[in-house]
């Protein structure tokens, strides 16, 4: 059963050493530690009187026995008596009883003798042998790296056989969300929640998983991917699946049965954190050994498989339970990813720290054991708030509370509100979306990646080139992925740190691992500018405007062309477009750059095309707050006149299908005719509450579509009618506010302690982006906005002001932009 | 193999406790301290009854009061080359895992009869030799220990299946000497009862296997 080992002399010997005898013949049986030569070594003894110091050195001649290191037969010697060896080499040939191959917590699963014996024979130890850890539900059954090759060999046979590939799937965020917010429980045992329907077909699972009290026993909710079932299915016609996890070894097989209960996808091919063997980073190595060459990842974090990149099709995070993250992720670095990283406060939060201390260890040479134990504690904490502070509730009661405010805003009249306000809102508007299409182009992709390996294996088949090895799928998705944007050249514009290596950070590797060529400056050959919309760096974007060719696009393109592998169409995601709407670019990337201050820097993303404007549309929702300056009342009109088309022309091609039933061209007109009388409309209070009660009356349609119709076509309506009309009372109160304290924004949302330096920066920046406009008004391919009433005197001053505004000195200038405002204010009070 | 073995334990009470019941209370806490634990040679199976309960200690500092009990409790040391019945939990390419109650035995490819092969796409996974013999989780399976290691508190086994009366438990019929399976019975009249199935109904998981066994040595040994 066993085989030939050769031995080596070692080098513990003092060589040169000669061969006296040898004590065994070939064909003897052989026991570890037995002696199997006798040899002899020369050394110098020093001898003499050390005292006087005469001493002289003599030569020695020492005779020592030699010991097998293992047992079995012996084969042949390579030595012969009386040879002289002058350094290690080669020296019997050992028939071995067993090759301790298969080891099982010190055990070998052959022969059962224990292997942790240290032994002085052998100069390694038995555990040695057996160093590769390679089962999933196991760490202690250990094999050679001959035994993995092995195993190896035979399953690359089955899956050539059946035709298949391996895919590595990862749950939290890729095709799984999970949370233990009790909130959602009793969402789903509530039927007149607005959320109900969303969450009836999340599953749950009771985890007895901690020593903490409050996370014993806590269920877990989990969320999956729309179209899984139907994904995996198909999938696995074509790859055998592995679950690999950084969750605990109990959360992975509950969650293995939730999406897979008859176990036929994954059988037990699951393997979690408990397993891994490491805390931070995954590796294909921990399964597959020898080669990875028909292995296929799908994650949503590409960090955390540092070796296995070109493995690895990276997917856009899931985000249901939205700022929950992913639950699992406490050990993990923090995410890297500004693309695709979904505003979740928590998981963000809470992946910080960790990853710090992660960092102090290796710095202080800690104890990993108690790192381990500290992060443990960190995500024991994390869980129990989450279910003490029910995030997801509390977004709820946002959302219903900016609701309630949005019927007041479109209330008719106060008994109607009053009515209103003794019952709940008959619509409510539901905080969790599933909306998310990424499992359609992963099978698309994932399909295309196996026929291509199968095509190219027929090739290499055909050709009998085909030895021991297959195509290496790695190099086949590299050759697919790298069709995608070639050609392409992209810079990069407020989107990384400056000082950041672009070629190296994850943006940048994905870009160039599409294809596409990475550029540090704007020069001629850029095609792509690729801008965070919430902070554009201008240096760039100026560059870009000298040259027309190049497509300034923000980030959701990006992900986009990542997520569908086609270079999509970029008007959608074309940062001029808004901009050449003048104010409203300003102002479009002033809300989000005011969400940014929100989310602790989480940035807003649009997964999928019909998302972005939607999700655009979700933050207005949210940031909208009753105005009290006039002034930026009717800039704001005019910049969200502006930019409301342009959201209808992406909502076009989105999923929404309430925008598209809703009467734009009387909404138009409406506006038309509102902006033409709107010159005298600040001067005036009861001119204007005509002209509101106008408004209310020819709203009246849209309103009551708005109560029965989807909640973006309604915050989008909302949105109108706030911005237009306004209730009577709101608009007092309003201006109330403003004589109250003329130099404040009388604004009483949520957001107030920030927001009043956050609204003096969107007045600048709003100012900044009309001068813009004057400045490029001449560029033939961005349409010119329409100019608009009364605001042409103000927008004059503020674009003098606009003209020196650098970047260092805003905050003096939004004094002095504030003080102007105030002043402009009390005249036209006074002359009123 | 199950014994009846004298052991002696130091048990700790909290003052709190100190009473008329005393007794019972040590005795209590020792069935809780010991039963079910591992000492590293042999398993604790059941404690029977306690003698020589000492007089209480209390230690300077503490306050707790010590007994030193002597107690008499039924232990499993696993031997190599014992045979034992176990079942299996996990399988994977390179063998299987079983649990004889509370001790995790591994049997590979190398001690499973060479007809009896991994087959990975069968779900789940199991061994199989494409007749009558699975070997998936659940399995009730006969396996000699070949090699045993003790670590603090715990014992690992390697086991074999290929060998006489080894491998799958079999099945016999009251009276005949033919095992349901490919193997001869020559037990006939002891193990006549043995109607031990693949996939019974009440499968008996953890430790529950263990306390059956001793059940049968237990009359064994106090006869």
């Amino acid at each position: 059963m066993g085989k030939t080992k050769t031995i080596r002399l070692g080098n513990r010997l003092r060589y040169p050493i000669t061969i006296v005898r040898l004590l065994k013949n070939p064909g003897d049986t052989v026991k570890k530690q037995d002696a199997l030569m006798e040899y002899s070594f020369k050394w110098y003894k020093e001898v003499g009187d050390t005292i006087r110091g005469e001493t002289w050195e003599e030569e020695q001649t020492t005779y020592a026995d030699w010991s097998s290191p293992s047992d079995g037969t012996l084969n042949a010697w390579s030595i012969k008596e009386g040879q002289v060896i002058k350094q290690d080499g080669p020296c019997v040939l050992i028939d071995e009883d067993c090759s301790h191959e298969i080891q099982f917590q010190g055990l070998c699963a052959i022969c059962g003798k224990d292997m942790t014996e240290a032994n002085w024979a052998a100069e390694t130890r038995d555990t040695e042998r057996a160093p590769i850890s390679m089962v999933h539900d196991q760490t202690n059954l250990t094999v050679s790296s001959t035994h993995a090759q092995k195993s190896e060999r035979e399953l690359q046979k089955r899956l050539l056989e059946s035709r298949k590939l391996s895919l590595v799937v990862d749950l939290d965020q890729t095709v799984i969300q999970a949370c233990i917010d009790p909130t959602v429980g009793e969402w789903m045992k509530d039927p007149t929640n607005p959320n109900y329907d969303s969450v009836k077909n999340v599953k749950t699972f009771q985890l007895d998983d901690g020593p903490h009290a409050v996370v014993r026993k806590c269920w877990y909710y989990i969320k999956m991917r729309p179209g899984l079932e139907g994904f995996l299915k198909r999938i696995s016609t074509m790859y055998e699946l592995h679950v690999y996890t950084m969750g605990t070894r109990a959360y992975a097989q509950n969650v293995a049965r939730v999406i897979d209960p008859e176990k036929k996808l994954f059988g037990n091919r699951v393997i979690s954190r408990d397993e891994n063997g490491n805390m931070y980073s995954k590796s294909l190595q921990r399964l597959f050994p020898v080669s990875t060459n028909m292995v296929v990842i799908i994650d949503d974090r590409s960090d955390v498989w540092p070796h296995n990149r070109p493995n690895l099709v990276k997917v856009t995070p899931y985000e249901f339970f939205k700022g929950i993250g992913d639950i699992n992720a406490s050990f993990l670095p923090k995410r890297q990813d500004l693309l695709t990283s979904a505003p979740s406060t928590n998981g963000v939060k809470k992946a910080e720290k960790p990853a710090d201390k992660n960092a102090k260890a290796v710095a202080t040479g800690k104890d990993t054991d108690e790192v381990t134990k500290e992060q443990l504690e960190e995500q024991q904490s994390a869980l129990e708030k989450q279910i003490n502070e029910r995030p997801l509730q509390l977004l709820q009661e946002k959302q219903d509370k900016e609701d309630e405010e949005a019927e007041k805003a479109t209330g008719h009249s106060d008994d109607s509100a009053s009515s209103r306000s003794s019952s709940p809102p008959p619509q409510r508007h539901k905080v969790l979306l599933d909306d998310d299409r990424e499992l359609e182009f992963l099978e698309k992709h994932l399909t295309q990646l196996h026929k291509a390996y199968y095509a190219s294996y027929d090739q290499k088949k055909s050709k009998r080139t085909i030895g021991e090895d297959v195509p290496d799928v790695g190099n086949l998705l590299n050759n697919l992925k790298a069709k995608v944007l070639r050609g392409h050249q992209i810079a990069l514009s407020g989107v990384l740190p400056q000082n950041t290596d672009i070629y190296r950070s994850e943006i940048g590797q994905q870009i160039t691992s599409f294809g596409a060529r990475l550029r540090s400056t704007v020069s001629k050959e850029v095609t792509h500018l690729v801008v965070n919309t919430s902070q554009p760096g201008t240096a760039k974007l100026n560059a870009a405007r000298r040259y027309p060719h190049i497509k300034v696009v923000g980030l959701e393109w990006l992900a986009q062309c990542f997520t569908e592998w086609t270079s999509v169409n970029e008007t959608p995601y074309l940062y001029f477009k808004e901009d050449a709407n003048n104010v409203g670019a300003a102002r479009q990337a002033e809300e989000s750059s005011d969400d940014n201050d929100e989310d602790m820097g989480g940035i807003e993303t649009g997964n999928t095309a019909p998302k972005t404007p939607q999700q655009k549309m979700n933050k207005l929702q949210i940031q909208l707050p009753p105005r009290g300056d006039d002034q930026d009342d009717d800039d704001a009109d005019d910049d969200e006149d502006g930019l409301l088309p342009d959201e209808v022309e992406e909502g076009q091609m989105s999923p929404i299908d309430g925008l598209k039933t809703f009467n734009w061209g009387s909404a138009e007109d409406e506006l038309a005719e509102f902006l033409a009388s709107g010159s005298d409309d600040d001067d005036d209070d009861e001119d204007m509450d005509e002209e509101d009660e106008e408004d209310d009356e020819d709203f009246a349609p849209p309103d009551e579509s708005e109560s029965s119709s989807s909640s973006e076509e309604s915050s989008a309506s909302r949105k109108r009618s706030r911005s237009r009309s306004g209730s009577p009372a709101t608009r007092k109160r309003k201006l109330e506010d403003d004589v109250g304290d003329g130099e404040e924004d009388g604004n009483n949302d949520d957001e107030g302690e920030e927001n009043s330096p956050a609204k003096r920066m969107r007045r600048m920046k709003s100012a900044r982006g009309s001068s813009l406009r004057h400045q490029y008004e001449a560029a033939p391919d961005l349409p010119t906005p329409a100019v608009t009433g009364d605001e042409d005197g103000v927008e004059d001053k503020v674009e003098e002001e606009g003209q020196n505004f650098t970047d260092l000195d805003e905050e003096a200038l939004a004094a002095d932009l504030e003080a102007e405002f105030a002043a402009d204010l009390e005249a036209e009070f006074n002359s009123a | 193999m199950f014994f009846l073995h004298n052991l002696e334990r130091r048990v700790l009470l909290h003052p709190s406790y100190f009473g008329k019941n005393m007794t019972e209370l040590v005795t209590t806490k020792l069935v809780k301290d010991v039963e079910g634990t591992c000492t590293g040679d042999y398993y604790i199976i059941a404690i029977m009854d306690t003698f020589d309960l000492s007089e209480g200690r209390i230690l300077p500092g503490s306050g707790m009061a010590e007994f030193t009990v002597g107690y008499r409790a039924v232990v499993w040391r696993p031997f190599k080359g014992e045979v034992v019945d176990a079942i299996c939990t996990s399988v994977n390419q390179h063998g299987f895992f079983s649990n004889a109650g509370p001790l995790s035995i591994f049997v590979s490819t190398h001690s499973i009869p060479p007809d009896i092969q991994y087959d990975a796409n069968a779900t789940p996974p199991q061994f199989t030799n494409h007749s009558d013999i699975v070997i998936e989780p659940g399995t009730h399976v006969r396996i000699k220990i070949m090699g045993l290691r003790t670590g603090v508190g715990e014992m690992f086994a390697i086991g074999k299946i290929d060998g006489d009366y080894l491998g799958r438990e079999m099945v016999w019929c009251r009276k005949c000497t033919k095992a349901v399976g490919d193997r001869m019975c020559l037990r006939t009249g002891t193990a006549a009862l043995a109607t031990k199935k693949k996939n019974d109904s009440d499968r008996h998981m953890g430790n529950t296997n263990g306390v059956d066994q001793s059940s049968s040595s237990i009359e064994l040994t106090s006869t």
